[in-house]
C-alpha cells in the first residue's frame, strides 16, 4: 500500500437542520499534503464542514470529491479517512496498541504486522511504553495521541481533526499541537484541522480558512489572513488590533494625521465618515513627546515584546514593541502615535470597541514568542 | 485505486438505503414503545374497568362496599401508614446523622458503610422473616407481637434505597466546604446541621422518604408471616373471596405508588431506583 | 504521631450506630438461621443441608432456578430492546417521561397488587379472557392459567422487563457517539461496530443487570404466594409454609431451605460484582 495524499474538493455545499442553513454554498479545496486550518467560532459550520467531508453528514447539495472521485454519497468507511475527535473517542476495553491495530484488523492485516505497526505509530507519538493501557489510564494528552496514532495507522489519503484540542490545558495543547504538525508534516497526509482557537489555526495551518456563517470568509496562508485582512471580522478574529477613528479623503484615509491607502477597497463603507481604521499593535509606533495626544498608562510585559496601554484621545490603545524599547515609556509619560503601514483595513465604527483584542499574540511568521 | 473502485458503485444508492435504515430504526423503536405501553397499560386498564364496575352495571363501588363491609380496613390502612412513617422517620433518623458524620469526620470509612447499606439486597424479605423468627423467637420473644416490630426489618429491606439516595445528595452538596463555611461564619454544629445542611439536603430527604414510603405500602411477605395486619395482608384476605374488590384496592394502591414515585421523579431525585423489595 | 487508633475511634463511634442495627437485624438473624441449619438436636449436622437434595424440595430449587432464569432472560432481551429504543432517536419528551415513569412504577411495584391486576385481567373471570372469550370463544384462562409456572413466568415479566429497562439506561447513555463514528472511519461495518465495539462495552452491565434479575425472581414472594399458593413448587413459597407453620415443623429443614436460597442469591450477586468490577477499569 503506498501512501497517496489524496486533492480534496468541496463544491457548492449546502446543508440545513431545520430549516436552519449551517452550510451555504460552500466551495473548499485542499491541496495533496497540505494541513489546512478551519478557523471560526462555534455555530459557522467548520464542523459539518468536516463531517460533511467525512461521510458522516449528506449535504442537501453539492459535491464531495477525493482523490478526483465522487465520495459524495460513499460511506464513511469507504472513503480513505482518519479521524481524530475532541475526546473520548477511543474504544475503552481496548489497550492503547489494540486501538491503533484495530483499522488494520478489519483490514485484515496478519497479527504480526498489525503489532509492529501500531508499535511503530505509538513509537511516533512517543507513548511505546505505554501500549499495554488501557484509554481509562491515560491522560487526555495521552488518549489524543493515541487517536492520531490510530487514526493514522490505516495510512489514510484525508486526515479529520476535529477539535481535537480543545479538551486538553493549555500547555499540553501548546505541545501537542506542534507534535501533530511535525507527524502531518512526516506523513505527508491531506490534513484537515477545525478548531476555534486562532492561535493553533495560525501556528500549525499551511493554509487557514476563516469560516462565518457556513462560508468560507477568507482563506489563506496565516501571514496573508494575518497581515492582509479582507475584513474587518477576520482583522479581529485572527488577531488584536486597534480601532482609531479615520477620515476617508481622495486617495486613501487620513489616520492619526497620515495619509494612508485602503487594503479593503471591496468591503469598505463608502461613507466618508464614521470610520475606522483597523491597525494591529505593532504597527503603531510611539515616541515621546511632551506635546504628543497619548498618555501612557501601563505597560504588560509578554516577553520578548511588551505592550504599552495607552489613553489616546478617550480611547487606549495597545502598542507593541521589542521589550527593551517598552522602558523608555513609564506610565504618566506623553507620548505621539504613529502608523508605520502604508494601507489599512477599513469598517465602520463601533461605538465603544475596547482597542485591545484578548489573546496575546504568538506568530510563528512574526517571529514572535509568548 | 482499487479503493475507488470499491466505493464507486454504492455511492448511488447509498442516501436512499441510509434515509430507509434511519426509518426503519425509527419505526422499531416506535413500534417496541408502543408494545411496551401496552403491556404495561393492560393490566392496569382491566384491574380498574374489573375492580370498579359489574357486568351490565357500568361503573359502581359496589363489589369494594360489599367486600369492606363488616371489616377494619380502617385499622388495616391506619397500621400501614404508621409503619410507613415509622419506618421512614426511623432510616432518616439512623442514617442523616451517621453519614453526615462519617463525610465530615471519617471518608474513610464510607466505603464500608456502602457495602454495609447493600447486603440487604442479598437477603429476600422471606429470607429476613425467617432469620427475625428463629433469633427473636429465642431472644426477645416478646418483641414480635408488637406491629411496630415491623419497623426495623422494613427498615432494613429499604436501606440500600434510602442510604444511596441520601449519600448522592450529600455528596452533590461539597458538605465539607459548606461545614467550613458555616463553621467560620461562628456557627455551632447544630446550627450548620439545621440551618445550612438540612435546607440543602431536602430533595435527598423527600426522595429517600418517598422510596421508602412507596415500598413499604407494597411489602407483603414480612407482615403476613409475621402475622400482622397491614393492608396489603388485608388486600389477600379480601382477595380470596371477592376478587373484583381486591382488583379495585389493587389499582388504588398502584396509583398511589405511581404518584409518590412521580413526586420523586419530579423532585430530581429518582436515579436511584435499582430493585423492588416488596414481592 | 499519638497512636492511629486513638484518631480512628470517632468515625468507628460514627458508624457504630448502623453497624449494630444492621447486626441486631439482619446479620444475626441471617447469622442464627445459617447456625440452624447446620444443627440437628443441637449437635452439628449436614442432616438438614443434606435433605435439600430430596427429590421434592431439589424441584423447589430446579423450578426457582428455571423462573428465575426464564424471566431474567427473556425480561433481560426485552427490557434491553426497550432500553435501547427509548436512549436513541428521537421521540417527544412527554413519551419518553410516560414510558420511563411506567417503567419505575413497574419495576418497584408490590407483588400482591401485581397479582390482582393480572388476575383481573387475565384470570377466569378477567376482563381480557372474557372479551376474548365473546370474541373468538377461545378460553384464554385455560390456556394461560396464572396459577401455574407459564402465568408466573408471565407476570414475573412484568416488573423484569421494566427493571431491566431502568438498569440499561445509563449504560446506553455511556455509548459515546464517537465510537461508531471512529468505527466506521477505520473501516468497519455497521455489524463489525456491533461485534467488536459496542458488545464487548456493554455485556458487563448486561451481564450484571441479568444477574440482578435473576435474584430479585428468586427471592419474590408475595407474588407468586397470591397467585399460585402451593400449586407452584418453589422455594420462597415453601419457607412461607414453614414459618407459617402449615407445613410439619422442623425449625432446622425451614432454616436449611433460607440457607439454600441465600447461598443462591449470593452467587448470583457476588457473581454481579465481579462482573461490573471488569468494566470499572474502562472508564475514562
Amino acid at each position: 500500500m503506498t501512501r497517496d495524499s489524496a486533492e480534496v474538493v468541496l463544491s457548492s455545499i449546502s446543508k440545513s437542520y431545520a430549516g436552519k442553513k449551517v452550510l451555504d454554498n460552500l466551495d473548499l479545496s485542499m491541496k495533496p499534503g497540505e494541513l489546512l486550518a478551519l478557523l471560526g467560532p462555534s455555530g459557522c459550520g467548520k464542523t459539518t464542514t468536516l463531517r460533511v467531508l467525512a461521510g458522516m453528514e449528506t449535504p442537501d447539495a453539492g459535491s464531495v470529491h477525493i482523490g478526483g472521485a465522487d465520495m459524495t454519497h460513499a460511506p464513511v468507511r469507504g472513503r480513505g479517512i482518519g479521524i481524530v475527535f475532541q475526546s473520548y473517542s477511543l474504544f475503552p476495553h481496548m489497550s492503547a496498541a489494540q486501538n491503533v491495530a484495530y483499522g488494520l484488523r478489519l483490514a485484515g492485516a496478519s497479527k504480526s504486522r498489525r503489532g509492529a505497526r501500531a508499535a511503530e505509530l505509538l513509537e511516533m507519538v512517543g507513548l511505546a511504553e505505554h501500549a499495554q493501557k488501557h484509554p481509562g489510564q491515560l491522560s487526555g494528552g495521552q488518549q489524543q495521541r493515541v487517536a492520531l496514532a490510530r487514526a493514522l495507522a490505516i495510512e489514510p489519503r484525508v486526515l479529520l481533526l476535529d477539535e481535537p484540542l480543545s479538551a486538553l490545558d493549555a500547555q499540553v495543547r501548546v505541545h501537542l499541537r506542534e507534535e501533530i504538525k511535525r507527524i502531518q508534516l512526516q506523513s505527508g497526509t491531506t490534513t484537515l484541522l477545525v478548531t476555534h482557537d486562532q492561535e493553533e489555526a495560525l501556528t500549525i495551518g499551511d493554509r487557514v480558512g476563516v469560516m462565518l456563517g457556513g462560508q468560507i470568509e477568507q482563506l489563506g496562508t496565516p501571514e496573508q489572513l494575518y497581515c492582509t485582512p479582507r475584513t474587518a471580522f477576520i482583522s479581529e478574529f485572527v488577531g488584536a488590533v486597534n480601532r482609531i477613528s479615520a477620515t476617508a479623503t481622495t486617495g486613501g484615509v487620513q489616520v492619526l494625521g497620515k495619509l494612508l491607502k485602503i487594503s479593503n477597497p471591496q468591503t469598505a463603507p463608502a461613507s466618508a465618515t464614521g470610520l475606522e481604521a483597523l491597525v494591529r499593535p505593532e504597527d503603531l509606533v510611539l515616541r515621546a513627546d511632551a506635546a504628543g495626544a497619548g498618555i501612557v498608562e501601563s505597560a504588560v510585559l509578554r516577553g520578548a515584546h511588551s505592550s504599552i496601554m495607552l489613553d489616546y484621545q478617550g480611547r487606549t490603545l495597545r502598542v507593541d514593541l521589542p521589550t527593551h524599547e517598552a522602558a523608555a515609556f513609564a506610565p504618566a509619560c506623553r507620548v505621539s502615535v504613529s502608523v508605520r503601514t502604508g494601507a489599512v483595513l477599513i469598517d465602520s465604527a463601533k461605538t465603544a470597541a475596547p482597542a485591545a483584542a484578548p489573546a496575546p499574540l504568538h506568530h510563528p511568521a512574526l517571529g514572535r514568542i509568548a | 485505486m482499487a479503493l475507488l473502485e470499491r466505493t464507486a458503485a454504492p455511492a448511488v444508492q447509498a442516501p436512499a438505503k441510509a434515509a430507509e435504515r434511519a426509518s426503519a430504526g425509527d419505526i422499531l423503536r416506535t413500534v417496541i414503545i408502543a408494545a411496551a405501553l401496552l403491556m404495561f397499560f393492560l393490566p392496569l386498564v382491566a384491574t380498574a374497568i374489573f375492580g370498579f364496575s359489574l357486568p351490565g352495571q357500568g361503573f359502581t363501588l359496589d363489589p369494594l362496599r360489599e367486600a369492606l363491609a363488616g371489616t377494619t380496613i380502617g385499622a388495616q390502612l391506619l397500621n400501614t401508614l404508621n409503619l410507613a412513617m415509622l419506618s421512614t422517620a426511623g432510616s432518616l433518623v439512623l442514617l442523616v446523622p451517621t453519614l453526615l458524620f462519617l463525610h465530615l469526620k471519617a471518608p474513610g470509612l464510607l466505603r464500608f458503610t456502602e457495602w454495609l447499606s447493600v447486603v440487604p439486597y442479598v437477603v429476600p424479605g422471606i429470607a429476613l422473616v425467617a432469620g427475625a423468627n428463629l433469633f427473636f423467637r429465642a431472644v426477645a420473644p416478646g418483641f414480635m407481637v408488637s406491629l411496630y416490630s415491623l419497623v426495623p426489618f422494613y427498615m432494613v429491606l429499604t436501606l440500600p434505597l434510602v442510604y444511596r439516595s441520601l449519600d448522592a445528595g450529600i455528596r452533590a452538596l461539597d458538605l465539607r466546604t459548606l461545614w467550613a463555611a458555616s463553621e467560620s461564619l461562628g456557627a455551632k454544629p447544630w446550627q450548620s446541621i439545621v440551618h445550612v445542611v438540612l435546607p440543602n439536603l431536602r430533595g435527598a430527604l423527600l426522595g429517600a422518604s418517598l422510596l421508602s414510603c412507596a415500598m413499604v405500602l407494597g411489602e407483603y411477605a414480612i407482615a403476613a408471616l409475621l402475622l400482622h395486619s397491614t393492608f396489603p395482608v388485608f388486600m389477600v384476605q379480601v382477595g380470596m373471596n371477592e376478587p373484583r374488590a381486591a382488583a379495585a384496592l389493587s389499582f388504588l394502591t398502584i396509583l398511589a405508588t405511581w404518584l409518590l414515585l412521580a413526586v420523586l421523579a419530579r423532585s430530581g431525585s429518582g436515579k436511584t431506583t435499582a430493585k423492588g423489595g416488596s414481592r | 504521631m499519638i497512636s492511629p487508633t486513638r484518631r480512628r475511634l470517632p468515625g468507628w463511634v460514627g458508624a457504630a450506630p448502623l453497624l449494630i442495627f444492621l447486626t441486631v437485624f439482619l446479620l444475626l438473624p441471617i447469622g442464627a438461621n445459617i447456625v440452624t441449619s447446620f444443627r440437628v438436636k443441637g449437635e452439628f449436622s449436614l442432616a438438614s443441608m443434606a435433605k435439600l437434595l430430596e427429590p421434592q424440595y431439589l424441584d423447589a430449587f430446579i423450578q426457582t432456578f428455571n423462573l428465575s432464569l426464564l424471566t431474567a432472560v427473556i425480561g433481560g432481551a426485552v427490557g434491553l430492546l426497550l432500553a435501547w429504543a427509548l436512549a436513541t432517536g428521537k421521540k417527544p419528551a412527554w413519551l419518553q417521561n410516560l414510558v420511563m415513569s411506567f417503567s419505575a412504577v413497574a419495576s418497584q411495584m408490590g407483588g400482591v397488587a401485581l397479582a390482582f391486576a393480572f388476575i383481573a385481567t387475565l384470570g377466569v373471570q378477567g376482563l381480557v379472557t372474557q372479551l376474548v372469550l365473546q370474541l373468538t370463544g377461545w378460553d384464554l384462562s385455560q390456556s394461560i392459567q396464572l396459577a401455574s409456572f407459564s402465568g408466573l413466568v408471565l407476570v414475573y415479566l412484568y416488573f423484569q422487563i421494566p427493571l431491566m429497562a431502568i438498569l440499561m439506561l445509563p449504560a446506553f447513555g455511556s455509548l459515546k457517539k464517537q465510537w461508531p463514528e471512529a468505527a466506521y472511519s477505520l473501516g468497519a461495518s455497521r455489524l463489525r461496530y456491533l461485534v467488536d465495539i459496542a458488545l464487548p462495552i456493554m455485556w458487563p452491565p448486561i451481564a450484571g443487570s441479568l444477574l440482578l434479575l435473576f435474584a430479585n425472581a428468586f427471592g419474590a414472594y408475595a407474588t407468586a404466594y397470591a397467585l399460585a399458593g402451593g400449586r407452584v413448587n418453589l422455594v420462597p413459597i415453601l419457607i412461607g409454609f414453614f414459618i407459617s407453620g402449615d407445613v410439619m415443623s422442623d425449625e432446622s429443614f425451614a432454616a436449611a431451605l433460607v440457607t439454600g436460597m441465600i447461598i443462591v442469591v449470593v452467587a448470583a450477586m457476588g457473581l454481579r460484582v465481579l462482573v461490573e468490577r471488569k468494566s470499572r477499569a474502562w472508564h475514562y
